[in-house]
């Protein structure tokens, strides 16, 4: 950030009144986020400490949940290991897809932006149940991926059904939405002045080079605000393992994510004490993983004005 | 460089997992449909949900639509949605305070929903329903100690449905009741072969949890003991399992991958598709295993140990009025209307099995047709086979039925033998039901 664009920015002469004003227009927000997050967030995090089943008031039982989701229940670890791989291969998959198209879009010719609204399609229909939906149908037994395997004489399975195939088509289906990152990646991709292609150019850098020594260092910061969010995204996935497995986490819990089994802990089994814990421990794991990121951030992201946080 | 703006993540994303839990929780009963109250043109709204198909809710629409015709000056609005979904926004509903009049309840769940006061008693005061029609047993299938906090909506009792369309096809005879176990193997595998490997004779029935409770009362046991606890060992389990696998293993019953699909009800079920030429349901789902499929279907009592089919008259599901329901006189007069009343008898027809009133039920038997005479004969003929009503399954059942699908899951998936997997599920079991 240049010194001239902070100096454009002025200090506010604007009173008291204004400011008045002001919060008054803000008011109706404040009261949303008062009583549609916060208030929710500090009850369940009280809910975490209580036995509660929506039907009886809830019971003070301290850290019990929390022992119990470390100590006694194997499939909250199932759970966490379901969803970390999930995160660890949807995350650098859907980047380096988005990040290779994004590439071949980045060129001036003639119908790109056809194609760059069709990649990025699938990714506006992402969370949507209709498109869980049909990947079901597809991938399931007479759906068109078995068939179509089985009519080139391949043994088609019935993917949705068969645990060591469920995971992996739920996978698909992510990875198959890198519109959303590919879109980030353009934008930083046009924000990469030419001159420095040139310059690269005639100092004899071929497209590897270039690549290498110009656009990755500069696209850094897009890349590591692309890595965050789909991180985040990927350990709060819950639509298309709850569609696809008829909201089991099935078959054999193949598919039961994180969010899937805090949804089935509440709902299921009436225990939004334990469900509530749940959210809390992956709130916090989240942030751990965040600051992590952060931290690592500093060794290869490169942010244009010099300057070294 | 300007990106750093973009690349400033928004620590607001992690907070969203969290909301869904939350505010799910918060806003739902606001945005529910709550209890009616009275409206302008002077009528009384009442609300009633129940589960179920869209052949379930078209009859069920019928009946309703009697209902209004008679009492013009009640409306009800009604809601549907299939079993799970229904029951976990059923919970919801009542924690928000904002369920539906009258409400539709699973067996599995009265217990818990009458011992946190969400039932009003339907014996005396303003909601009273009159239950002489019934029999009085089954009536009190409806009762949590001295009130009667539900009514009986239908009585089912449990059945082998068999597609004979398939098995003429196959040259296999339909089984005859009395049939065994062992008949049922020989049958299965018939199936099988004749068909060239491409029909199982029966869906796997492992995953089903009453069919291991017919499976325990023909061997003299009880699923539950009267304080609430298991009438049955991990070796029970593990002699059933161990049946059922072999049955799978030998390509007789469904391999695994189908079997996952019942939960889906009849649609979607191994029945449907015409990967297996019979099921085990409860004959209050026949009409809609019809209405999934073309072939002609019938009905086989369950196969038998000793004479014993351990086939019982169930409660398919019971009505209730919410205990906060602004009207409760005219809540009692719908199900009072619904589990007595001709008119409401030939709109519903075999939807949820028997009707519960025994003066119509036995005119309705007399005139019913097509799958509803089904029906209605297979109860009459299974009359004499019938065990004891249990009483009232406790608290913790309804979520046994999943647990069972899931640890079942390990050994049709061939992850676990069946006494690991049955181990398994005493122990997670013992976790709910002491909750």
């Amino acid at each position: 950030m240049t010194p001239a664009s902070r100096r454009r920015r002025p200090a506010r002469p604007g009173g008291v009144a204004d400011r008045t004003a002001g919060y008054v227009f803000l008011l109706p927000w404040f009261a949303g986020l008062a009583i549609f997050t916060v208030g929710p967030l500090v009850y369940s995090l009280y809910l975490s400490f209580t036995r509660y089943d929506l039907l009886d008031a809830p019971k003070w039982i301290g850290l019990a949940n929390y022992r119990r989701m470390f100590t006694s229940d194997p499939r909250y670890f199932h759970a966490v290991r379901v969803t970390l791989e999930y995160v660890v291969v949807v995350t650098p998959v859907k980047l380096g897809l988005g990040l290779a198209v994004a590439l071949l879009l980045n060129r001036r010719r003639r119908g790109v932006g056809l194609y760059r609204s069709l990649f990025y399609l699938p990714s506006l229909l992402g969370t949507s149940v209709a498109v869980a939906l049909v990947w079901r149908s597809l991938f399931a037994q007479g759906g068109a991926a078995s068939d179509g395997l089985s009519s080139l004489g391949l043994p088609g399975t019935d993917f949705v059904n068969d645990p060591s195939w469920s995971l992996p088509t739920i996978i698909l289906l992510s990875c198959w939405q890198f519109g959303a990152p590919m879109v980030i990646f353009l934008a930083g991709l046009k924000q990469i002045p030419s001159e420095l292609y040139d310059a690269a150019a005639v100092d004899g850098a071929g497209f590897r080079q270039r690549f290498l020594h110009v656009t990755l260092p500069l696209l850094s910061p897009v890349i590591f605000f692309n890595v965050l969010l789909e991180t985040i995204n990927s350990f709060q996935a819950f639509t298309p393992a709850f569609i696809i497995s008829g909201g089991t986490g099935g078959p054999a819990d193949s598919t039961l994510f994180y969010t899937l089994y805090l949804y089935q802990s509440g709902f299921n089994d009436f225990r939004f004490g334990y469900a509530s814990a749940m959210a809390w421990v992956l709130i916090a794991a989240v942030a751990v993983i965040t600051a992590l990121m952060f931290r690592l951030s500093r060794l290869w992201v490169f942010y244009g004005d010099g300057g070294n946080r | 460089m300007r990106l750093r703006h973009t690349a400033a993540p928004r620590p607001a994303h992690p907070l969203r997992t969290l909301a869904v839990a939350t505010t799910l929780a918060c806003a739902l009963p606001l945005t529910a449909c709550g209890s009616g109250s009275g409206s302008s043109d002077g009528k009384v709204k009442l609300s009633f949900s129940w589960w179920g198909d869209a052949s379930r809710a078209k009859a069920t629409e019928a009946a309703v639509a009697a209902f209004e015709k008679v009492h013009p000056n009640i409306e009800v609005g009604t809601q549907y949605a299939t079993f799970a979904a229904y029951n976990q926004k059923l919970a919801t509903q009542i924690a928000g305070g904002g369920a539906s009049d009258v409400i539709q309840i699973d067996w599995g769940n009265q217990s818990q929903y009458a011992q946190s006061h969400t039932l009003l008693d339907l014996s005396s005061g303003p909601g009273k329903v009159d239950v002489s029609g019934l029999d009085p047993k089954f009536a009190a299938s409806g009762k949590e100690g001295s009130d009667q906090v539900a009514v009986p909506f239908g009585q089912t009792a449990q059945s082998i449905v068999v597609d004979e369309t398939r098995l003429d096809a196959l040259g296999v005879p339909v089984p005859k009741a009395g049939w065994t176990w062992e008949d049922l193997q020989t049958f299965a595998q018939q199936v099988h072969a004749r068909s060239g490997g491409k029909t199982a004779g029966i869906t796997d029935p492992g995953s089903t949890w009453p069919a291991f409770q017919s499976w325990l009362l023909q061997r003299g046991k009880p699923l539950y003991t009267a304080d609430g606890a298991f009438g049955f060992t991990k070796d029970d389990l593990a002699g059933f399992w161990t049946f059922c696998t072999q049955l799978r293993k030998s390509g007789a019953a469904t391999a695994a991958n189908l079997t996952e699909t019942v939960v889906s009800g009849p649609a979607e079920d191994p029945l449907a598709k015409g990967a297996a030429a019979a099921e085990w349901d409860y004959d209050s789902i026949y009409t809609s295993h019809v209405a999934a499929n073309k072939d002609k279907l019938v009905l086989v009592p369950l196969p038998t140990v000793n004479g014993r089919t351990g086939m019982y008259a169930k409660p398919s599901m019971l009505l209730s009025v919410y205990a906060r329901s602004k009207h409760p006189k005219e809540a009692a007069e719908l199900v009072s209307f619904l589990v007595t009343d001709s008119r409401a008898a030939t709109a519903l027809g075999s939807s949820r099995g028997l009707f519960p009133d025994l003066v119509v039920r036995q005119q309705q038997g007399a005139s019913a047709t097509g799958a509803d005479k089904v029906v209605a004969d297979y109860e009459a003929a299974a009359d004499s086979l019938l065990s004891a009503t249990p009483s009232a399954p406790p608290k913790g059942d309804a979520q046994l039925i999943t647990l069972m699908q899931r640890v079942y899951d390990e050994v049709s998936f061939g992850r676990q033998s069946p006494q690991d997997a049955s181990a398994s599920f005493m122990q997670q079991a013992g976790q709910i039901l002491e909750q």
